[in-house]
């Protein structure tokens, strides 16, 4: 009988590449590996990176964990990433399909940041972070960070007094 | 007593030297300095003097007159007999001169000098040669002497530690024989001889003559038991005094070492504090990882949440996640899914375009904003961990370093060392214990004998005859007696006195000479001779002051022992800068030239010693400055005089 389980999976060796990740990951308190899977899926989807998802797949987390508070943002991701490629996907109406393509080169990729940062948590966590330093400064946010600003001007009034 | 004119002939480097210290008469300092470079032979000058008085070098192993060593150099090369001579000319008094000659003939075969065994030594003063052979020696230990030669000849390194090498039982033994306490009581034990003679003439009655004789057999018995005893007490005194310089010595390297365990403490705690900042680094990368992974994921992704918003703008309201088919059946129905009430103009027009927007997902403006601090967010938390692991790296940066110097530190010490110190010490700590007790036992031993000695004298008293002869030696044994009380009282008296004035001048030339007035506020030589230096507050200093100071305690010290036991002689200084930091130079040559106005000083420095800072002071001060070096042959010449 057919599993009703819903899945998100990975190729096999990409599987491989991402436990290496999170293995090494472990010295920094655990973060888990679905974790690190919506962020390569993001990671893919930021580069436009995307790979089939080959006949030995492994299965990485269960769709049904999405309901838990703290995958709400891999969820809405999910969404949002389908929104904006449903035109172009030929998975059409299978959201996770999509996803699932983007987390297998995302994947590759954070891997590739791994090995070039000679397998070193620390220094991939600098690779990392230049990364998201790129992907932000193409992002608006000057009218919330004015907001935030403000409100950070208005705290140190109230602390000044 | 100064010395005027110093010639040397084939004595190491000099080879035809001749040096006058002259005193101007308008200056009332009398400092010579000599400066040469290092291994022109300034030490070697020094040993020319001791040479020239006492046949023996005091820094160098030259142990007899003849030593073929002390032959120049180009003299093993050329002819072959040759006379290592030195003249040393004192003012002796006001009048007179003193003048030493000492002579040593060798001769050279292939390049080693053999002594000929025709040494010479004369004594003049004035123009009359008094001396020659034993009595110059004497008049030369009389005017110069050699056991106080430590108190006048100095090293450099000799100023600073002159009280590790001078202290106790020597000191007490020079004081002896320079104050000639040895002398009187060498006296006393004569007039002790001359006792027992005339008491050992008293006779007794017939029948108590046997008596008599077994109470002054006893008697001899004691007496010789009593020397044996005080010759012993002499003994453990030296091993005591041995023992306390071996302990201070010990100590002062466990004093070093305490640095040691400091240093270990400090890296210990060191080690604690950069594991705190490890652990506080490594929390900070966690927080930073977790939020890089979760807000990363939304960074990464942010097109396509812009777009989903973009799409459907005019949703002002959430109605996000609301399914289709409750849309429909609110639609079709009328009536709102949640509240149940009849659908307003506005709210069919939503539906519909709910309906309408399919399946996919639509951002209302409430969570894109949401989203969109929560990225503004991460920017300024990501900048403020960065600036927190800036700090903590940077902590850690200072207290390694910190902990590299402490290692560095440690690394030439050596920990078996600081254990066997610290059983030394005990060793020798429980030695001198041992070492007092004995001495205890002994002086105790010695009582009960004098006490024994006296009740037998008392004894055989009672067994003389009341004849004249009896009573006439009785009577001289008694005045003899007396006196020698007398010159034993007088001994300890003088020792006594002795003692406290070295202690007055001490601390005369003390106030006089430190340039730190208030540091030294009281020194005191006990029964052992052992000088103790206290502060203002009582605790004993000796060991905590600097070179400089030290150097001044001994030189005060020196000259006080010198008036103490009535002699006025030169002082002379082998480099007195060598332990003493540059900056206290001006400091120490001022000291000199101010001991120089009451004694004569001279004093050898090394051409970087005579220098930019010292130069105009000595030109101000010295009476003469002798510079020396070497001619090509390698012989020392004078270079330069003021």
């Amino acid at each position: 009988m057919e599993s009703t389980t819903l899945l998100l999976r990975l190729n096999e060796n990409r599987n491989r590449q991402l436990d290496e990740i999170v293995d090494a990951a472990k010295r920094l308190g655990n973060i888990t590996k679905a974790q690190f899977y919506f962020l390569a899926g993001a990671y893919g989807y930021y580069l436009n990176e995307a790979e089939d998802i080959s006949s030995k797949s492994i299965d990485v987390t269960r769709v049904e964990f999405l309901s838990r508070p703290e995958y709400k943002n891999a969820k809405i991701i999910i969404d949002c990433i389908y929104r904006a490629k449903e035109s172009e996907s030929k998975d059409r109406n299978d959201k996770y399909k999509l996803f699932e393509r983007y987390a297998n080169a995302g994947v590759d990729e954070l891997y590739k940041m791994y090995e070039k940062s000679s397998k070193d948590i620390e220094e991939f966590i600098e690779c990392l972070e230049l990364e998201l330093k790129e992907a932000l400064s193409v992002i608006d946010l000057q009218d919330y960070e004015d907001d935030n600003d403000k409100e950070g001007e208005i705290d140190n009034e109230q602390y000044d007094e | 007593m100064r010395l005027k004119t110093v010639e040397v002939h084939n004595f190491r480097q000099y080879k035809d030297f001749k040096i006058e210290f002259t005193k101007p008469k308008e200056s009332d300092c009398d400092l010579h300095v000599i400066v040469g470079k290092m291994g022109v032979g300034k030490t070697n000058f020094i040993e020319a003097l001791n040479w020239t008085l006492y046949g023996k070098g005091l820094f160098s192993n030259i142990s007899k007159e003849d030593d073929p060593n002390i032959l120049n150099n180009n003299c093993l090369k050329k002819n072959p007999n040759h006379t290592v001579y030195g003249r040393l000319v004192f003012d002796y008094n006001e009048k007179e001169t003193l003048m030493v000659i000492r002579g040593v003939k060798y001769t050279v075969k292939d390049t080693t000098a053999y002594s000929l065994s025709e040494n010479e030594l004369n004594v003049t003063i004035g123009s009359l040669p008094i001396s020659s052979g034993i009595d110059a020696n004497k008049k030369i230990q009389e005017v110069l002497p050699e056991d106080l030669r430590e108190h006048f000849f100095f090293d450099g390194e000799g100023l600073d530690n002159y009280f590790k090498n001078t202290q106790g039982e020597k000191t007490r033994k020079t004081i002896q024989r320079m104050a000639q306490i040895d002398k009187m009581e060498q006296f006393s034990r004569l007039l002790n001889d001359v006792y027992n003679r005339y008491f050992k003439k008293t006779k007794a009655s017939e029948k108590n003559a046997l008596k008599k004789k077994e109470l002054e057999n006893e008697l001899d018995k004691i007496a010789s038991k009593l020397e044996s005893l005080k010759s012993e007490r002499e003994i453990l005194l030296e091993q005591k005094d041995r023992t306390k310089k071996d302990l201070t010595e010990v100590q002062e390297r466990l004093d070093q070492m305490k640095d040691y365990e400091n240093y270990r403490e400090k890296i210990q705690l060191l080690q604690e504090q950069i594991q705190s900042k490890l652990q506080q680094k490594e929390d900070k990368l966690q927080e930073k990882f977790h939020m890089l992974v979760s807000d990363g994921t939304l960074i990464f992704a942010w097109a396509s949440i812009d777009f989903a918003f973009r799409q459907n703008s005019t949703f002002s309201k959430s109605y996000d996640f609301l399914p289709q088919e409750e849309i429909r059946k609110a639609l079709e129905s009328n009536k709102c899914p949640i509240c149940q009430k009849e659908l307003d103009e506005e709210h069919i027009k939503l539906f519909g375009e709910l309906l309408n927007a399919g399946e996919t997902y639509i951002m209302s403006q409430e969570r894109y904003q949401e989203l969109m601090y929560n990225i503004v967010n991460f920017k300024y938390r990501e900048e403020s961990i960065n600036i927190e692991l800036g700090k903590i790296e940077k902590e850690l940066r200072d207290l390694e370093e910190q902990m590299g110097k402490y290692q560095e530190l440690i690394r030439n010490q050596d920990i078996n060392l600081f254990d066997t110190l610290h059983e030394e010490r005990d060793t020798l700590q429980k030695a001198l214990e041992t070492q007092s007790e004995n001495i205890g036992i002994t002086a105790e031993n010695i009582k009960n004998l004098e006490q024994r000695h006296k009740e037998i004298e008392e004894q055989i008293r009672q067994l003389i005859c009341n004849d004249i002869e009896s009573k006439k030696n009785l009577l001289k044994a008694d005045f003899v007696k007396q006196l020698s009380e007398i010159i034993n009282n007088t001994v300890e008296q003088r020792k006594a006195q002795i003692r406290k004035e070295i202690e007055r001048y001490t601390m005369d030339y003390l106030d006089r000479l430190m340039w730190k007035k208030e540091l030294i506020k009281k020194v005191e030589l006990d029964e052992d001779f052992t000088l103790r230096v206290y502060d203002e507050s009582g605790r004993i200093i000796l060991d905590r002051l600097s070179g400089g100071e030290r150097s001044i305690l001994t030189l005060s010290f020196a000259m006080a022992l010198h008036k103490a036991v009535g002699v006025n002689i030169p002082i002379v200084i082998d480099r007195p800068l060598t332990n003493i930091s540059g900056s206290s130079y001006k400091e120490m040559l001022e000291v000199l030239s101010n001991i120089s106005k009451e004694r004569q000083i001279i004093i050898t420095l090394t051409d970087r010693e005579y220098m930019d800072d010292t130069v105009p002071l000595l030109n101000q001060k010295a009476a003469s400055i002798n510079i020396i070096d070497l001619d090509q042959e390698s012989n020392v010449y004078l270079k330069n005089v003021k």
